[in-house]
């Protein structure tokens, strides 16, 4: 890859002087972010839980 | 590792993928203007750029365990954005596809903070010269790549690469 070109191009970046992502953006972020961390853990607790124990259906 | 020693991205990686959720924080923090501004380049819309980086930070989560560290996180993430915005802007364009505006004058946002006349900068690149570049300098897409997707031959879009960067060069040395 030429770095010249690379380079012109990162300071085109720069120079449109997009101000840093807020902290509300944030905050949303790594809400979703947590929220599926714990949605992965469920998931995988659930996965080691043998079908016969999540089963809810009602039989005497 | 000293508490002192920022982490490497890759050490911030492994850490996420064993469920240190606050590791992700410290990717965030690192990459999350790199991205906005790469996103506000394709889009040229703050507030879609805000939105779509949202969206690319829960794919980054969500395929993590697809980086295979073969190449530096920040191609993977920055290639991840460059597919993100342009998979958005062709379901823009779709959804948009009777309406007869020109895609410049519709996209185009002036930001009053910019210290260069974004109007006018981007009012000289098509969305077409916007994909090209984002494609090389962003997705790091080889020029093989660039002329298979966008159906021209290798010498044009070599070309084509060359002349936005001048046009490019000549905008920021104004």
């Amino acid at each position: 890859m030429n770095d010249e070109e690379d380079l012109v191009f990162e300071q085109v970046l720069d120079a449109l002087h997009i101000p840093e992502p807020d902290q509300t953006t944030k905050e949303q972020v790594m809400k979703a972010v947590f929220f599926l961390g714990v949605a992965k853990e469920i998931g995988a607790f659930h996965a080691s839980i043998p079908g016969t124990l999540l089963d809810d259906s009602m039989s005497e | 590792m000293t508490p002192d020693e920022p982490s490497s991205d890759n050490d911030l990686v492994d850490a996420i993928t064993q469920g240190d959720i606050q590791a992700f924080e410290g990717l965030y923090d690192r990459y999350a203007g790199k991205v906005l501004k790469r996103c506000f380049f394709i889009c040229v819309n703050q507030e879609e750029a805000r939105d779509l980086m949202q969206e690319i930070w829960i794919k980054v989560f969500l395929h993590l365990h697809d980086f295979k560290k073969q190449a530096a996180f920040s191609s993977w993430l920055y290639r991840l954005t460059t597919n993100h915005c342009l998979n958005y802007i062709k379901s823009k364009a779709y959804s948009e596809s009777s309406e007869t505006q020109h895609p410049s004058e519709e996209l185009i946002h002036e930001d009053p903070t910019s210290k260069i006349d974004v109007h006018h900068l981007l009012q000289k690149l098509s969305l077409e010269d916007r994909t090209i570049l984002a494609m090389k300098f962003m997705g790091e897409y080889t020029y093989e790549e660039i002329s298979a997707i966008c159906e021209i031959n290798l010498s044009a879009a070599k070309m084509r690469v060359s002349r936005l960067i001048t046009k490019l060069r000549e905008e920021v040395n104004t």
